[in-house]
């Protein structure tokens, strides 16, 4: 588990306060030295300042004293040496205020007469100083002393002037000289002294205590032109000042503690840096606040995608208010609700999808008597249910992985249906196959294909067809239609044979109905012809001739119609199938002769010429006779009269061939099979009546009884021959 | 009344006889008989007919051929059309050329068609 993010923001403030901080601290350091500097600066300054007033000062005051001493050199008293001139000496003490002592020497040295201020001076005891005079000149000379701190003037004096006869000494202590120099401001503070030209403090009026133990450091502080330094003292760090006295050798040095000098600007200055800071921080604490508050719907926001990443549900950052920020976090939470939402619908789709796919599964394994199979894309097999294996008889684990046509093999393969399923996306066949054990099944097979519409699609394989995807798979259901499909063939069988005889009655029927229309017909104009002649018969006023003629027609008109009678019996009789026939033997010449003379009435004027051998033939008597009668009956009314009729008869290889042929007009071939069925005529004879629609049709029905044949020759114009072949001997009659 | 001239044509001698003696019962009533359709119309540029009667099925020109000869050279007198079968191309024939159609199996209304028709004529 991942921590929580770190506070970019957080650290991002922080950093900027501590930047700020340190850069307000610095600034405020950088400011402050600069200030001290200054001030320091300025309080050296003031210290020099002060130093050379002081040092004016007490250059005055040296320059009084030395106007003094000189003046006093040209006292008489002091001029001629004398010891009286002590008396001077006071007095001049007394006017003075700053002369300690005064001490007048000769030219040897010796001292002639001195007065101090405080005590009384023996000269005696005084120090010779010889060699004095001739180190004189004729300015007065000034020494700082030690013990005690004193500043010695050295006065020549001079007889007549220019020309030295003695010195006079002057001693004023340090402390008078500086005396009320002011130089303590109030505000400022500070201390003067006077020191030596090697730095020997000479007199300080408090400042010693405040310098260095070891002393002031000349070359320090006088080192450069500004005379000022600041140096580590006893207490701090200390300002000095000094200015060199002219009077004397020596500087007057202002003394002041930085501490005194410099603290109170200090403190001014650290005011305003401290307000400064006060405000730095009060801006960053503002901006810290603002940043806070607008920032505030951060952290809860971060925290909540990071639960949402790892999966917590439900998330939400549940933050209020304003600004970008917030409005931000509310986007989140809409996101974060439809995100549960979307969740949980798929949770919800696939509970479905589980519940339905397990009802399928059990639909499909509880299947079985219908295969279903699930192909892969290759056209290899992935599952086989029991239905699979009880139609086509392989187990589940020799049927997978194998394609489908190979198990069981068609009688009459179709193109692979996996292919047309690819292309088209379902396909059906049916045939034929065999199952694992070798039995023959008819089988309906239905396969489709599962389509990923995410596949790629295969290139369209023909221009204007849409491309198709690639079929992720196929599905296919076995049906085992053997039983179905032989009771259908075998209905459909029936069906046809009931058609056919359906047919064949409607054809019988309707032969039944055009033979009894032309029976009817056939037999009606005769008949009509009888009952006109009869009827004419009847009339009174007929003469012999006619009615002679008529009585003439009456008897053919009585045979005819007996005779188309006849035929038409004989051919119910055929057709009824009632005709027995019973081979006889007998001699063929003279039977087609006996025939020939039994046509005799339709013939006219024919030359009738029989060739056949006197043979030995045997077939059913009474067939032969029809045949053979009617078809020289036929040659007869169809050629014109005196033409000649050729009978001839053979017999060749067990059948008996008899031919008839005429000189009539001849059929036509196109009606070569028309004539022998009922009632039909060529159209192109143009005898009107009598009863050869019939002849010809019982020809062939009796030549069909016995077994033979009958074949016409003919063309228009070109007579006619009729052949017919019956077999010779018992055989006759095999045929119904 | 007058002499009746009835032109009749027919292939059968036996029917011709018939209707020889039929159609020449009648009082003035002659009949002039042809063997088949071109003596008909021979017979008929030489006589001057008032009715014929015609076998459809004769040589040499049908009974419906020898009728429009007979009315394209302007005989309007009628004719019967006398046939064992009606085939309906012959009923249109009889109906453009005015025929009047006897069966032969009714051939004994022949002789009361060709009276009517005369007299509705005359």
């Amino acid at each position: 588990m991942k921590d929580r993010p770190p506070s970019i923001f957080r650290r991002l403030a922080a950093a900027i306060v501590l930047a700020g901080l340190i850069a307000g601290l610095i600034g405020v350091l950088v400011f402050q030295a600069g200030e001290r500097r200054e001030l320091r600066a300025t309080a050296a300054e003031a210290n020099r300042a002060a130093a050379v007033r002081a040092a004016a000062v007490i250059d005055g005051r040296i320059d009084a004293l030395s106007a003094q001493l000189r003046l006093l050199a040209t006292d008489a008293a002091i001029v001629e040496l004398r010891p009286e001139a002590r008396s001077e000496l006071e007095i001049a003490l007394r006017v003075s205020g700053s002369l300690d002592r005064l001490t007048l020497i000769d030219a040897s040295g010796t001292p002639v007469a001195a007065a101090a201020s405080s005590e009384l001076v023996d000269v005696d005891e005084l120090d010779h100083r010889p060699g004095l005079l001739r180190e004189m000149e004729q300015t007065p000379r000034f020494e700082f002393g030690t013990e005690p701190l004193m500043l010695d003037l050295t006065v020549r004096v001079d007889d007549p002037p220019g020309t030295p006869v003695g010195v006079l000494l002057g001693r004023t202590p340090l402390e008078l000289l500086v005396q009320d120099v002011v130089v303590e401001d109030p505000i400022f503070g500070g201390n003067v002294l006077i020191a030596s030209e090697d730095g020997t403090i000479l007199v300080d009026r408090a400042a010693r205590q405040m310098l260095p133990t070891d002393g002031l450091p000349v070359d320090e502080v006088f080192a450069d032109d500004r005379r000022t330094a600041i140096i580590d003292g006893a207490d701090g760090s200390i300002i000095v000042a000094g200015s060199r006295l002219q009077g004397a050798p020596g500087w007057v040095v202002v003394v002041r503690s930085e501490r005194d000098a410099v603290g109170p600007a200090q403190r001014a200055a650290g005011g305003t840096t401290a307000v400064f800071l006060i405000v730095i921080l009060a801006i960053l604490a503002a901006v810290l606040a603002v940043a806070q508050r607008v920032l505030r719907p951060l952290r809860p926001l971060a925290d909540a995608v990071t639960a949402l990443e790892r999966g917590e549900r439900p998330v939400r950052a549940n933050v209020g208010g304003h600004g970008e920020l917030a409005v931000l976090a509310d986007s989140f939470d809409r996101m974060a609700a439809t995100l549960d939402a979307r969740q949980e619908e798929l949770r919800v789709a696939e509970g479905v999808a589980r519940r339905s796919e397990a009802r399928l599964r059990l639909l499909v394994e509880g299947i079985d008597d219908y295969g279903i199979v699930l192909i892969d894309q290759d056209g290899a097999i992935l599952t086989w249910n029991n239905g699979a294996r009880n139609v086509i008889g392989y187990e589940p684990h020799e049927a997978t992985r194998r394609r489908l046509q190979d198990l069981f093999d068609a009688d009459d393969p179709p193109a692979d249906p996996i292919v047309d399923a690819a292309v088209t996306g379902r396909a059906e066949v049916e045939g034929w196959c065999r199952r694992a054990d070798g039995t023959r099944f008819y089988a309906r097979i239905v396969i489709a294909s599962l389509a990923d519409t995410r596949a790629p699609h295969r290139e369209a394989s023909t221009e204007g067809s849409e491309s198709a995807p690639i079929p992720a798979g196929y599905a296919a259901i076995i049906h085992d239609l053997t039983e179905t499909h032989v009771a259908q063939e075998a209905t459909e069988r029936a069906l046809a044979r009931e058609q056919e005889a359906a047919a064949e009655l409607r054809r019988a029927n309707q032969l039944k109905d055009e033979f009894l229309a032309a029976a009817a017909h056939e037999i009606r104009t005769p008949l009509s012809l009888i009952l006109g002649t009869s009827s004419m018969l009847s009339q009174d006023d007929l003469s012999e001739t006619d009615r002679a003629e008529l009585q003439t027609m009456l008897d053919v008109q009585a045979n005819d119609l007996s005779d188309v009678v006849e035929r038409l019996l004989d051919l119910t009789r055929l057709q009824a199938g009632r005709t027995q026939l019973s081979p006889e033997s007998f001699a063929l010449r003279a039977e087609l002769q006996r025939n020939i003379e039994l046509a005799v009435q339709q013939l006219n004027e024919h030359q009738v010429t029989l060739e056949a051998p006197a043979t030995e033939v045997r077939t059913d008597r009474n067939a032969f006779r029809h045949v053979v009668g009617n078809l020289v009956s036929n040659a007869a009314k169809f050629s014109p009269p005196g033409s000649s009729i050729t009978v001839r008869g053979e017999v060749e290889e067990e059948m008996v061939i008899v031919s008839v042929t005429d000189e009539g007009e001849g059929i036509d071939p196109a009606d070569h099979e028309r004539i022998f069925e009922l009632f039909q005529r060529s159209r192109f004879r143009s005898s009107s009546t009598d009863g050869t629609g019939v002849g010809l049709a019982i020809v062939k029905r009796y030549v069909e009884l016995l077994g033979g044949d009958v074949a016409v020759e003919s063309e228009r114009g070109a007579g006619t021959t009729f052949t017919v072949r019956l077999p010779d001997g018992d055989g006759a009659g095999s045929a119904t | 009344m007058g002499d009746v001239h009835i032109l009749v044509a027919d292939d059968q001698p036996e029917l011709r006889r018939l209707l020889r003696i039929m159609l020449s019962q009648p009082e003035g009533w002659e009949v002039i008989a042809a063997e088949d359709g071109a003596e008909a119309v021979a017979l008929f540029q030489q006589h001057d007919i008032d009715l014929a009667v015609l076998d459809q099925r004769m040589p040499n020109l049908t009974g419906t051929g020898v009728a429009k000869v007979l009315r394209d050279a302007g005989f309007d007198g009628p004719i019967v059309l006398f046939s064992a079968y009606l085939e309906e191309d012959l009923e249109a024939d009889a109906h453009d050329l005015g025929l009047l159609c006897v069966p032969k199996g009714e051939i004994r209304q022949l002789l009361d068609v060709a009276a009517s028709a005369l007299s509705s004529r005359s």
